[in-house]
């Protein structure tokens, strides 16, 4: 077998482990930036009744609305989740991975 | 536990050959059956308490936005009996998703890594075809 061939196989064998720390911010941070990002969208965009939809996150985190302060409350409330979320998702992939 | 640089777990055996540890990092594969497990079990956690706590707060109209999912996942419901349906499902859908984007993502590299060797390859003959001429 060639050298190059070793290493493909070899490639193919290596499986990646997850930093559970890391992969926590990197989506805490993607979710927090959405739940920012869609909030201060209807906020510019205005109307009468601005996230009559997108305000029923309130319902799972006190204190949240579809103002500019809303939506850096809301950035909080995604980015802690989304840190639980993928720092739970990094363990459990790496205590399963082989 | 795992720490930040066992992605490298079979270094030794990496060290053997000539690509360097980084470029094995990037290039290995994702575990399907393992994100699919843990993606499983997360988004079937989340609908779940996401139900439950619509369920203990209670009210008139409990979970009336929220049992929309039920034109999706039959026989959901925002109760309790609903909440565990609510994890089967989540946990059905989330293993999916993750298993896919798992597959997909290897696919993807390993397609990748063909292409460059066979791109690495047609240039070393080209380079010897021109020594020859």
């Amino acid at each position: 077998m060639t050298r190059i061939a070793e290493e493909e196989r070899l490639i193919e064998r290596v499986v990646v482990r997850l930093n559970a720390t890391l992969t926590g911010v990197v989506i805490g941070i993607l979710c927090g930036a959405g739940i920012l990002l869609a909030t201060l969208w209807l906020v510019i965009k205005g109307g009468p009744q601005p996230g009559a939809h997108l305000i029923l996150l309130s319902q799972y985190f006190p204190g949240y609305t579809v103002t500019v302060v809303g939506s850096f409350i809301g950035f909080m409330y995604g980015f802690v989740i989304g840190f639980l979320c993928g720092a739970f998702l990094g363990l459990v992939y790496n205590k399963i991975a082989r | 536990m795992p720490g930040p640089n066992t992605a490298l777990e079979k270094s030794d055996e990496v060290e053997r050959f000539s690509l360097p540890p980084r470029a094995v990092l990037v290039l290995a594969q994702l575990d399907p059956r393992a994100l699919g497990i843990a993606a499983g079990l997360l988004c079937g956690f989340l609908l779940w308490l996401a139900t439950i706590l619509l369920v203990l707060r209670g009210g008139v109209n409990v979970g009336r936005n929220l049992s929309l999912l039920s034109q999706y996942f039959t026989g959901f419901r925002v109760t309790p009996a609903g909440s565990l349906l609510g994890f089967l499902y989540g946990a059905v859908f989330g293993f999916l998703a993750g298993y896919l984007f798992a597959r997909l993502r290897n696919l993807l590299i390993h397609s990748y890594l063909r292409f460059v060797r066979r791109r690495a390859e047609r240039m070393a003959m080209s380079d010897l075809l021109d020594r020859l001429t």
